[in-house]
Parts: structure tokens; C-alpha cells; sequence
């Protein structure tokens, strides 16, 4: 994400008691003195800016080499197991003191009124107040808080966006005043899949780095509105979970996610709560339909895409084609679209070869399907470790927008002029904790594919064997995320 | 022994006060670009440094994350002083070249990193 925002900062030292801490204090006093002195504080062009260090080359380097490595030891590990049973990982802990708690009606009753609240706050803030992006509390919530925020939770911790979903809440609160009942009108087609989903998404990616308007209040408010009734009238006609799964692209994108997750809460005759290792529940009986998969790449693509447009590489070669006559928005779109369909063309090709090693006898596409979920592990982990520093530092402008959202000028709690600061966390701990988000994504990641392999090949060094395209696909994957981390930011 | 400890004393003094020495990086902008230095600024996290512009225009400087504007005036020198506690990668952009208010320009990045 790449718009821009109004920093202020306060240096972390003012609290601590340290001879050097004081020095550091007078010292920051003078610079705070010499800015007030400053005309024009209102940099109202910058938004949700990225400070990343880039990841120095022996960091790169060693931790490509541990995914490499540890990758091996894993593959070694699955040729001595026996096969396991399918839900062996998986424990039910819906009579637990902890699922008594979480579950709770009052707790979930609780977060899906504040969801709905911020919800009506972001379309009210959007519309109506200040067009400043960085003033205001529609772009800041949806982009940094609610986009990579609700993509941690889920991703972490499982399927909190199916509690919280506004327009699931929204649709359930508004349909007893609507002239609708019983059964829904139409049914639908099962070969649709979820292509509605994946053309939505495609239509969100658009929104989000292409269009150039996603931080403007008014535009994003508008977006919002418009996507809301295409949801309503999904849910009318097909009813509400069918076109949620379906067609609702947040609950595709945020369930993919939550599969990774280590809880999952669902009704089957009263709330069930699980427990399982992070990723287990990508793990599947039956591979991914088409559309799923289709979806899975375009999450993938996209990840990466956020990414890569940062690079010195991609402005160089932008700047160029845009010196030879293209329009930035053309460039960028076909850029997303080539993006997609080379991913499509590579994974289709490692299938293939998986196919082949394997002797499954099964097609390039059935194999893709099969293994497809397996990658997400990776997506998240890049995921993660991109939107750490952007998270914890351009997330701290919710504290003074949550007591002006919509830039009138108000001070609801007393932190209207609360000011960044860019020392809660150090390039240093960012890096580690990158590399080791993605090397663990990483390792997950081939972990989840051999226990697939072997879970469909009958003989163990067969399917291990033909799991060497897919690590060596793994390992190219991980390689890209972790240079686009050690390249050096470059904003526009 | 009391001279041992003066003399360590001493050394301890001296290489505070030197780790306290301000450094003064000079930046010339023409034509609405860096010419020197070429790249990144890098700085240690810890740092007191004065980054002290040229310019060939009037033109507004703004040093992101730090918080830190400046206003420059064509062929003056002015000084931006900074104590580097925070590091990361943090862009300086241009602000109404000329004194004309349009667009903004990334101009050079300085890029603070750990001890």
C-alpha cells in the first residue's frame, strides 16, 4: 500500500531515566523547537508511508539457505512416517474453559457490534468528512488497520472474519424489515464456483494499487456502498452463506487465510471450536475446485505484486515505458495481468513435472488443484513480514484519528495530536522477524505439500520424488519474497 | 592507580564527546535533482547529524518519519539538524519548486541503520 501520510514522531528515549536518554531528550527538544519553527506541517500528500531498512544481503543469503536446507531435512522426515490419519492433528476443544470464553454470546454479540460500528463510522467518515486521507478514519481503518490487521488475525489465529463480516451482520439486522422470506429464489449453479469472487478480487487488486483514487475517503466510502449492495443482492438471491462462500470475496480471501490459522469456529449443531497446527487446515481431502484455485493464485499474485511495485527495478522499467508513451494505469494493469498469467503458466508447469515424477497418472490440472493450497503458507508469511513495520507504525494514526474521524477538528479522547512514533520497532528486529516468518512459512509450506503426496501416492519414495519440482517451485517462491524484501524501497 | 583511572577517564571522556561530534553531510539539489551525493544517505542509528541543503530554487523540504521541513532559499545554505533515533529507510521530498505549489517529488532517501 502505497499512498502517503502526515508523520509525527516522538522519540521513545523521553521516558527513560538514562544520562544518555536526557541528552538525547535536550537534544530532541532543539529539533522539536527548530520543526514548530517550520512553516507548513500539513503534508497532507503522504499516507501510510513504508520505512523498511531493505534486508541486507548476508540475512538473504542465510536464510535462503536455511529454507533450502531445512526443506530437505523435512522431505527426509516425511520418507520415514507412516501415513497419517486425516483429522490426526486436529483436536476439538469446544468444552474447554478457553472455547467457553471466546465462544461466549455476549463476547461475539460485543465484537459484532463494534464490527457493525466501524463499519457505519468508515461509509459516515468517508462520505462526509475531511478528504485528507490521512485525517480521516475511512482510509486509515480499511487500509491499515482492517485490510493487513484483519488479514493477521485471520491468518493467525483462524475464521474471526466469519464473526465480524459487517455485511453478514448487516444483511442479518436489515432482512426481517425486507419484503423476503423462506427458501431463496434461485440456486446456485455449483459449477460457478467462486469465479464471482475471484472477478471481485481482481476488481479490489484494481482499486488498491492500480487506480490511484483507494485512499480518497469519498471514492473508497462510494466503493463500499457499491459493494455492499452487490453482496445484498448476492445474498437475496442465493442466500447468505451460499454467496458469502461463493461469491463475497473477503470471505474467500480471509478464509484462505484462516485455513492456516490454529483455531477454526463453526455451528455444526451448536458452536464447535478446534485446534490445530498452523496451516493444517489447508490440508484437504479433495483438491481445490478450478475457481479456488484460480483465486489462490490471484491472492499469490497480488502478495507479491504489492511488493514488487516498490522495487528500484519495476520504477526503472515503469519509467521507461512510460517515457515511451504508456499511461502508468495501463502499464500497471497489464503488468498485474502478465503477473497472473505467468504465475498460472509456472504452477500449471511444476504440476505437470510433479505429475510426471510422482507417476500419479494424474493431469496438470488435477495435480495443480491438489497441491495449490499448499503455497498460501508462503503468501502469508511474505504477507506478514511486508506489512509488520507498516502495521505498527502507520497503524499508531488510528490513536489521533479515533478522536477526530472525521477531520472537524474534534478531540474525542484526548489524542487528536497524538504523533508517530518511528522507534516502536527497529529495522534490526523487522528483518529477523521477517526472515523468520518466512522461512517458517516456508518449511509449513513443504510440510503441507509432502503430507498431500503422501496422502494420495501409494509408494512413500514415489511420492517424495515427485515433490522435488513443487520445493524447487517453493524454493523460487521464497527466493522472490525475500529479494523483493532486500531491495530498497522506493515510493513514488 | 589514580593515574590509571584518570587517564581511562580520559579516554572514556574523549571518545564520548567524539560519539557526540555532530557530522555535517552537504547536499546540492539542481535542476530539481540531487547531483551530490549520488544514492542513499546512509547514517548510523545514534547520531547527531546536520544535513545542510544547496539549492538552485526556492523549494520547501520535507524529511519523512522524522517529521523534519525546511524551507530552502536558492544559492543559501540551510541546515536540517537531526538526532537519528529511529532507524529505517526515510524519503526527503520537494515541495513547490520555485514557489510554484504543485506535485511532490521524492528527492533522495537517508537511511538510518541499526548500531
Amino acid at each position: 500500500m502505497k499512498p502517503c501520510c502526515t508523520w509525527r514522531c516522538i522519540p521513545s528515549s523521553f521516558l527513560e531515566s538514562s544520562a544518555r536518554a536526557r541528552v538525547l531528550k535536550t537534544r530532541y527538544i532543539l529539533v522539536l523547537t527548530s520543526v514548530l519553527s517550520q512553516p507548513g506541517n500539513a503534508w497532507a500528500h503522504a499516507f501510510g508511508q513504508r520505512y523498511d531498512l531493505p534486508l541486507p544481503l548476508s540475512l538473504y543469503l542465510w536464510s535462503a539457505g536455511a529454507a533450502v536446507a531445512l526443506s530437505f531435512v523435512v522431505a527426509a522426515v516425511f520418507l520415514k512416517t507412516p501415513r497419517g490419519k486425516r483429522h490426526g492433528w486436529q483436536r476439538d476443544i469446544s468444552d474447554t474453559l478457553f472455547a467457553g470464553i471466546v465462544t461466549a454470546r455476549p463476547v461475539r454479540r460485543s465484537l459484532q457490534a463494534l464490527a457493525l460500528f466501524l463499519f457505519a463510522l468508515v461509509i459516515a467518515t468517508g462520505l462526509f468528512g475531511t478528504s485528507s486521507p490521512a485525517a480521516n478514519f475511512a482510509p486509515v481503518f480499511v487500509w491499515i488497520i482492517w485490510w493487513v490487521g484483519m488479514a493477521y488475525l485471520n491468518a493467525l489465529l483462524g475464521n474471526v472474519w466469519d464473526l465480524v463480516n459487517p455485511w453478514r451482520i448487516t444483511f442479518r439486522v436489515v432482512r426481517p424489515l425486507l419484503p423476503v422470506h423462506g427458501v431463496p429464489p434461485l440456486v446456485y449453479p455449483e459449477r460457478a464456483g467462486v469465479w464471482p469472487a475471484v472477478v471481485l478480487f481482481l476488481l479490489f487488486a484494481y482499486l488498491e494499487f492500480i487506480s490511484g483514487v483507494a485512499e480518497q475517503p469519498y471514492t473508497l466510502a462510494w466503493c463500499i456502498v457499491v459493494y455492499t449492495m452487490i453482496t445484498f443482492t448476492g445474498m437475496l438471491l442465493f442466500g447468505e452463506n451460499v454467496w458469502l462462500r461463493n461469491g463475497e470475496a473477503f470471505t474467500v480471501v480471509f478464509g484462505l487465510m484462516a485455513r492456516f490459522g490454529l483455531f477454526r469456529a463453526e455451528r455444526n449443531d451448536g458452536l464447535v471450536l478446534r485446534l490445530r497446527p498452523p496451516g493444517y487446515g489447508l490440508l484437504s481431502e479433495h483438491p481445490a475446485s478450478l475457481s479456488l484455485m484460480a483465486f489462490a493464485i490471484l491472492m499469490l499474485t497480488t502478495v507479491t505484486f504489492d511488493g514488487l511495485v516498490e522495487t528500484p527495478f519495476w520504477h526503472d522499467t515503469a519509467g521507461r515505458l512510460h517515457t515511451a508513451g504508456m499511461s502508468p494505469g495501463f502499464i500497471e494493469t497489464t503488468a498485474l495481468v502478465l503477473f497472473y498469467g505467468l504465475f498460472i503458466a509456472v504452477y500449471l508447469l511444476f504440476s505437470y513435472l510433479v505429475s510426471r515424477l510422482s507417476g500419479s497418472g494424474e493431469s496438470a490440472v488435477t495435480t495443480a488443484r491438489t497441491y495449490v493450497l499448499t503455497l498460501v503458507p508462503i503468501a502469508i508469511a511474505y504477507h506478514l513480514a511486508h506489512y509488520l513495520s507498516y502495521l505498527l507504525l502507520a497503524g499508531q494514526l488510528i490513536i489521533p484519528v479515533a478522536s477526530d474521524p472525521f477531520g472537524y477538528g474534534w478531540n474525542l479522547f484526548d489524542t487528536a495530536g497524538y504523533r508517530i512514533d518511528i522507534s516502536v520497532i527497529g529495522a534490526k528486529d523487522i528483518w529477523y522477524l521477517s526472515i523468520g516468518a518466512i522461512v517458517t512459512g516456508h518449511i509449513i509450506a513443504v510440510c503441507l505439500a509432502h503430507a498431500t503426496a503422501l496422502r494420495r501416492i501409494a509408494q512413500p519414495v514415489h511420492a517424495i520424488v515427485g515433490q522435488l519440482p513443487m520445493l524447487v517451485l517453493m524454493v523460487g517462491y521464497t527466493m522472490i519474497s525475500l529479494w523483493i524484501l532486500s531491495q530498497p524501497i522506493v515510493a513514488d | 592507580m589514580r593515574t590509571l583511572l584518570r587517564i581511562v577517564f580520559l579516554f572514556a571522556f574523549l571518545h564520548t564527546a567524539a560519539a557526540e561530534e555532530t557530522r555535517t553531510i552537504d547536499i546540492r539539489i539542481e535542476d530539481r535533482a540531487v547531483t551530490d551525493p549520488g544514492g542513499a544517505i546512509r547514517i548510523t542509528q545514534g547520531e547527531s547529524v546536520v544535513l545542510r541543503w544547496h539549492s538552485d530554487e526556492n523549494v520547501e523540504l520535507h524529511l519523512h518519519g522524522y517529521d523534519v521541513a525546511v524551507d530552502v532559499t536558492a544559492n543559501v545554505p540551510r541546515e536540517m539538524r537531526l538526532e537519528a533515533f529511529a532507524s529505517g529507510r526515510f524519503p526527503v521530498t520537494s515541495h513547490g519548486f520555485g514557489g510554484h505549489s504543485h506535485g511532490h517529488e521524492t528527492l533522495l532517501y537517508l537511511e538510518v541503520y541499526p548500531e
